[in-house]
C-alpha cells in the first residue's frame, strides 16, 4: 500500500515540470522547449500561490521565492503567511526546521529514490517519463502561449481535471484544476535566468 | 455343500467389489477426494485451541491463493512489455480472481475509506503530538497546506483541516520495497540497478478440476516466453508448489507403479513360466481398490502421499496369492482349490496379526498414518478374500510348470543362513562383536523429523521463492503471535505492547517488519481520548491560529473539530471493512463464544527465530506460535506413540499367536519381525540415515511381513520347499516395489522405502534362521 503517497507527489512533479518552460518563448515544439531549458544553469524568481477551495469564498494565498539550479536541485521558500523552506536535491526532499537543520519531508521509504530521479530528470528537461500519463497540447504564439496537460491514466484522471501553463517571454501562470473541484494557481514573476544565486541558496543546494 | 457356501461367499464378495468400484468412481467423478495440501497431513491438535486453528487456516488461505510474479529485463521498457503481456495471458487464463500489474485503483473508494479511518487509525505519536503541542501541529499543517511540495492528500484540505488523512496515508506507505511508479502506473522494485515489475495474481477460491495442470502450463509458458526474450521472471506462491507437488507425485506414483508392476510381472513370468500368473494383478487391484475406497469412505479423503505409499503395497498384498501359488513352482500336481485351503489357516493368522497392528496405527493422531493404516488393512483383507474366494476358480485348469533348480537354490540359501548363524553362535567373540556392532548402531540412531522432508520442492522453485522474498521484502515466518483479551480495547493495547518489543527487534535488524491490527486501528479507549482532545481544542481557537493566518475561517475549523468529536468509535470489525484494510483483515480472528476477541501478529523476515521468546518475554494474553518447531515436536511425540503402539501390537500379536499355537511358538514367530526391526534401526544408525516417522511406519510394515513369513514358515502342514519358495518369492516382489520408493524425490518416502527393503531382507534371513528346523525336510517337532 505504498501507493498513495507517491501518487500524490505526482502533483509536486507537475508543478516543477512547469518550470522547464521558463524562457521558452521562441520555441513551439516540446523538443525545442526542452533543449532551451537545458541551456539554463539557473532559474530564480518570485511566486504567488492561490488555492481556491470549494468551501471557502476567499482563496488561501501564500507568497515566496524559488531558486533552481541544473543538476543540483530546487529551493522553494515561502515567506508569508508562514515561513518555510523546502529543498529538493538528488539526496532527497527536505525541509528546514526551526533550528535551521534539514529534515526529511517524508518517510524515506522505497521508491523515494526513483521519485527523486524522476524529478531530477524533469528538471533536466526529460519529460518522457510523464508523457505517457498526460496528453500535451501547445497553442498560441511566442508572446502568448498555452500548454495544456490532460491526464490520460485512470489514476491521474481521478486527481486532475487538467493542468494549464501559460506564458510569454517566461512562464506566467500554472493552473491545476482538481477533479474534486479545487483549483491551485501559481503565478510567477520577476524570473531571472542564469543569474548568480544568493550565497545562502547556493550553500543550501551544495550541501 | 461346502462348495456351494464358498460360491455364495464368492458371489457376495464379487458384489461388494463392484460396489467399491462404483463408490470409487463416484467419488472421483463428483468430488476431489485426493488431497495434496501438505498441511492437511498434520495432526489435528488437541492442545491447539480453536483460535489457533483458525489462525492457521487464515495463514494457509493467503499463502495458497496468492502468486507473485516479478519481471525484469536489461532495459526497463522490455521488462514492462513482457510484464504486460504476461498480465494479459494470466487474466485470459480465467484461473484467477484478479491479476494486478497496472494499478487501476478506484480513488473514490480510497478517499472514502481514508476519511472513514483517519481518526480511528491516527498513529499514536500523532495523537500525542496533537494533544501536547497543538500549536506546532497546526503550524505544520498550515505549512503543508500551502507548500507546493508539501504533503498533498487525496482528501481536499477543506475536508480535513486537521490533516489526519495524510497521517494515515503516510502510515500506509509501508516499509516494503515495492513502490508505485507513476510513469508506468505499476508497482515495482528496484534492486541491483534493475527494475522488477510486480504482478500479483489471486487464484479463484473455487478449486476447479484441472486447475493445477492449467496453472503449471501457464507458468511454463511464461517461463519459456521470458527465456526466449532474455527477460528474467521470478514466480512464487503456495499454489505453484502444491500444483507441482501434485503433478510430481502423480508422475512418480505412475512410473513407480508401472516399473514395479513391470518388474514384478517379469519376475513372476520367470518363476512360473506361464502367462496365467498375470491374473495375480486381479487380487492386487481388488486390494488397492478396497484400500482407496475404505480410506475415502472412513476418513473422507486420501492424501497423495498415502496413495504413493499405498501403491507400494502391491508388493505386500501380492504375498497371499504368491504363497498360494508358490508350490506350483515345485510340483506339477498342484491343485488350485486344494492349495488355497491348505494356506488359508496361516493366511488368516498372519492377516489378523497384521491388521491388528494396522488398527493400532489408527490411534496415532497423524492423518497420514491413519490413512495408510485404513488403506493397508482394507487392501490386505480384500486381497485375501479375492485370493481365497475368486482366484482358485481362475486357476482351475491351469497346468503348472515347476521351475527346475529352485529347490537346490533354496536349499543352498537355507544352508548358508544356517551355517553363518551357527558359526556366530559357536564363536563367542564373533557373537559379541555382532552384538556390539548392533548395539553401536542402535546407539548411533538419529531421530529426526522435519516437515520439509515430506515435500520435494525442486531447487529452482525454492531459489525463486527466496529471491522473491528478498526482493519484495515479504518473507513470512512460520512463527507468529496470537493475542487474546477480554475486550477489543485490551486486545489492541496488548498488541501495542507487543509491537513496542517487536520494534526493538526491527531496530536491531533482526526482524524486517510485522503486521498487527493495532497498526491499522487504535484501541477504543484511545479513540475516545482523541475525541476528548478534539472537544477541548474546539474551545481554544488560539491553538489553530496558524490556519487562521492562512485565511481559514475559524468557523470552518470549529465545525470540523465538532464533527470529529462526534464521530463514533470504530470497532475492529468496522475498521476492517474497506479495501485498504486488506493486509490486516486476515489478522482478525473475531470473538469466541464468550465474546472474547483474539488476533494474530505475523512476522516478516526474521533472521533468528530463537530470539523471539527472549526478546518478547511474557505478556499476558500473548502466545508465541512456532508452527514449524511445533509440528516437528508433534512428530517426535507421534513417533513415540507409534513405537509404543508397535510394542503393544506385538503384545496383541503374541496373544493371538498364543491362542492359535503355543506360547513358545508365538515367541519364536515374533522374534523374526522383532529382530528384523532392531537390525534395521541399528543399520540406519550405522550408515547414518536419520530415522523419522516414516521409518517407524516402514518398520510396522516390516513387522507385518515378518509375522507373515514366520507364521507361514512355522505351519507344519506345508512342505518345507513350498514354504521357502513362497517366502523367497514374496520377499522378491516386496523388495522390488519398495526398492523403487527409495528413488522417490520426497525424502520421507525414500527413507520409508529403504527401511522396508532392509527390513524384508532381514525378515527372510531371520525366518530362515529361527525357523530352520521347520524349513528342513524331516520331523519338525523334534526341536520343539
Amino acid at each position: 500500500m505504498s501507493l498513495i503517497s507517491p501518487l500524490l507527489s505526482a502533483l509536486r512533479f507537475l508543478l516543477l515540470f512547469s518550470l522547464l518552460f521558463c524562457g521558452a518563448a521562441q520555441a513551439f515544439t516540446l523538443e525545442d522547449l526542452q533543449q532551451q531549458l537545458s541551456a539554463h544553469q539557473t532559474v530564480q524568481g518570485d511566486v504567488q500561490q492561490r488555492r481556491f477551495l470549494r468551501s471557502l469564498e476567499q482563496p488561501l494565498i501564500s507568497e515566496g521565492t524559488f531558486v533552481m539550479q541544473a543538476q543540483k536541485g530546487l529551493l522553494w521558500e515561502t515567506r508569508s503567511p508562514i515561513a518555510s523552506v523546502i529543498r529538493i536535491t538528488p539526496d532527497g526532499m527536505t525541509q528546514k526546521d526551526s533550528a535551521g537543520n534539514w529534515q526529511p519531508l517524508q518517510q524515506q521509504g522505497a521508491g523515494s529514490q526513483s521519485q527523486i530521479r524522476l524529478f531530477m530528470d524533469l528538471l533536466a528537461g526529460n519529460t518522457r517519463a510523464l508523457s505517457g500519463q498526460f496528453g500535451l497540447s501547445l497553442q498560441g504564439d511566442a508572446a502568448h502561449w498555452t500548454l495544456t496537460l490532460d491526464p490520460t491514466s485512470s489514476i491521474l484522471k481521478q486527481i486532475f481535471q487538467r493542468i494549464v501553463i501559460t506564458g510569454g517571454q517566461t512562464v506566467n501562470q500554472v493552473t491545476l484544476s482538481e477533479t474534486q473541484g479545487d483549483r491551485t494557481e501559481i503565478l510567477f514573476s520577476n524570473l531571472r535566468l542564469d543569474q548568480p544565486l544568493p550565497a545562502d541558496a547556493q550553500h543550501a543546494l551544495e550541501h | 455343500m461346502r462348495l456351494n457356501t464358498e460360491r455364495c461367499w464368492a458371489g457376495l464378495y464379487a458384489l461388494g467389489l463392484i460396489g467399491l468400484l462404483v463408490f470409487a468412481a463416484w467419488q472421483l467423478a463428483w468430488r476431489q477426494p485426493i488431497h495434496t495440501d501438505l498441511l492437511a497431513l498434520l495432526p489435528p491438535e488437541q492442545k491447539q485451541s480453536e483460535i489457533q486453528a483458525q489462525a492457521q487456516q487464515a495463514i494457509r488461505q493467503t499463502l495458497n491463493r496468492q502468486i507473485i510474479v516479478l519481471t525484469s529485463a536489461a532495459a526497463a521498457a522490455t521488462g514492462l512489455a513482457a510484464a504486460q503481456r504476461q498480465a494479459q495471458q494470466w487474466t485470459a487464463s480465467g484461473l484467477f480472481e484478479r491479476v494486478d500489474l497496472q494499478v487501476s485503483g478506484d480513488l473514490t473508494a480510497l478517499r472514502k475509506e481514508l476519511k472513514y479511518m483517519d481518526q480511528a487509525g491516527l498513529p499514536t505519536r500523532a495523537r500525542e503530538q496533537l494533544a501536547h503541542d497543538p500549536q506546532a501541529w497546526f503550524s505544520q499543517r498550515a505549512q503543508r497546506i500551502m507548500s507546493p511540495l508539501g504533503d498533498q492528500t487525496l482528501i481536499p484540505a477543506d475536508q480535513d483541516w486537521l490533516g489526519f488523512a495524510s497521517r494515515v496515508s503516510d502510515k500506509l506507505q509501508s516499509t516494503s520495497a515495492v513502490h508505485y511508479d507513476i510513469a508506468s502506473n505499476t508497482m515495482q522494485i528496484e534492486a541491483d540497478n534493475r527494475i522488477w515489475y510486480v504482478m500479483r495474481a489471486q487464484l479463484d477460491a473455487t478449486d476447479k478440476r484441472g486447475r493445477d495442470e492449467q496453472l503449471l502450463g501457464l507458468i511454463e509458458q511464461t517461463r519459456q516466453q521470458a527465456a526466449s526474450q532474455q527477460v528474467r521472471v521470478l514466480m512464487a506462491g503456495g499454489a505453484i508448489y502444491s500444483a507441482h507437488g501434485k503433478a510430481e507425485g502423480g508422475r512418480e506414483s505412475t512410473w513407480m507403479s508401472l516399473t514395479g508392476s513391470g518388474l514384478t510381472i517379469l519376475f513372476l513370468l520367470l518363476m512360473f513360466r506361464s502367462p496365467r500368473v498375470l491374473l495375480l494383478a486381479l487380487p492386487v487391484t481388488a486390494g488397492l481398490l478396497a484400500g482407496f475406497a475404505a480410506c475415502v469412505a472412513l476418513l473422507g479423503s486420501i492424501h497423495i502421499l498415502t496413495l504413493i505409499i499405498g501403491t507400494s503395497l502391491v508388493g505386500l498384498v501380492v504375498d497371499f496369492p504368491l504363497h498360494w501359488l508358490s508350490h506350483a513352482t515345485l510340483d506339477a500336481r498342484w491343485q488350485a482349490r486344494e492349495a488355497v485351503r491348505r494356506v488359508s489357516r496361516p493366511f488368516i493368522i498372519s492377516l489378523s496379526v497384521t491388521v491388528t497392528g494396522y488398527l493400532f496405527l489408527l490411534l496415532t493422531p497423524l492423518p497420514i498414518l491413519q490413512q495408510t493404516a485404513v488403506f493397508s488393512a482394507a487392501s490386505l483383507i480384500s486381497t485375501f478374500l479375492f485370493t481365497r474366494l475368486l482366484l482358485p476358480a481362475l486357476f482351475k485348469r491351469w497346468q503348472p510348470r515347476p521351475m527346475p533348480g529352485l529347490v537346490p537354490f533354496l536349499a543352498r540359501l537355507l544352508a548358508a543362513v544356517r551355517h553363518t548363524g551357527e558359526r556366530i553362535l559357536r564363536r563367542p567373540l564373533l557373537a559379541l562383536l555382532a552384538v556390539v556392532v548392533l548395539g553401536g548402531g542402535l546407539y548411533l540412531i538419529n531421530w529426526h523429523d522435519d516437515i520439509r522432508n515430506w515435500v520435494s520442492t525442486p531447487e529452482p522453485l525454492l531459489q525463486q521463492a527466496i529471491q522473491v522474498g528478498q526482493l519484495t521484502g515479504i518473507e513470512p515466518t512460520s512463527q507468529y503471535f496470537i493475542v487474546q483479551a477480554h475486550d477489543e480495547d485490551s486486545l489492541l493495547r496488548t498488541e501495542q505492547q507487543l509491537a513496542t518489543r517487536l520494534d526493538t527487534l526491527v531496530t536491531q535488524g533482526h526482524l524486517r517488519s510485522y503486521n498487527a491490527l493495532s497498526q491499522w486501528v487504535n484501541p477504543p479507549g484511545e479513540q475516545t481520548a482523541l475525541k476528548t482532545t478534539l472537544a477541548t481544542l474546539s474551545t481554544r481557537p488560539a491553538d489553530w491560529a496558524p490556519l487562521k493566518a492562512l485565511g481559514v475561517p475559524d468557523s470552518a475549523v470549529r465545525a470540523e473539530l465538532a464533527r470529529r468529536a462526534q464521530q463514533p468509535v470504530l470497532t475492529i470489525d468496522q475498521a476492517l471493512r474497506g479495501p485498504l484494510a486488506e493486509p490486516w483483515r486476515t489478522l482478525w480472528l473475531g470473538l469466541d463464544e464468550q465474546g472474547h476477541p483474539s488476533s494474530m501478529v505475523t512476522l516478516n523476515g526474521l533472521d533468528d527465530p530463537t530470539l523471539l521468546s527472549s526478546a518478547i518475554g511474557t505478556l499476558p494474553g500473548v502466545t508465541l506460535v512456532d508452527q514449524r518447531s511445533h509440528i516437528n515436536a508433534l512428530f517426535a511425540q507421534t513417533r513415540l506413540e507409534a513405537i509404543i503402539l508397535k510394542l503393544l501390537s506385538y503384545l496383541v500379536g503374541f496373544l493371538i499367536l498364543y491362542r492359535v499355537f503355543t506360547a513358545r511358538a508365538a515367541l519364536r514367530i515374533l522374534l523374526v519381525p522383532l529382530s528384523a526391526s532392531i537390525t534395521v534401526m541399528s543399520l540406519s544408525g550405522l550408515i547414518g540415515v536419520p530415522l523419522n516417522l516414516f521409518c517407524i511406519f516402514g518398520l510396522l510394515l516390516v513387522t507385518a511381513i515378518g509375522i507373515d513369513y514366520a507364521v507361514y514358515a512355522y505351519t507344519p502342514t506345508l512342505p518345507p520347499d513350498e514354504k521357502m519358495a513362497g517366502i523367497v518369492m514374496t520377499s522378491m516382489t516386496t523388495m522390488i516395489t519398495f526398492g523403487l520408493l527409495y528413488f522417490s524425490s520426497t525424502p520421507a518416502v525414500s527413507t520409508f522405502g529403504l527401511s522396508v527393503v532392509l527390513g524384508v531382507l532381514c525378515n527372510v534371513l531371520y525366518t530362515f534362521w529361527y525357523m530352520r528346523t521347520f524349513l528342513t525336510n524331516g520331523n519338525p517337532s523334534s526341536i520343539q
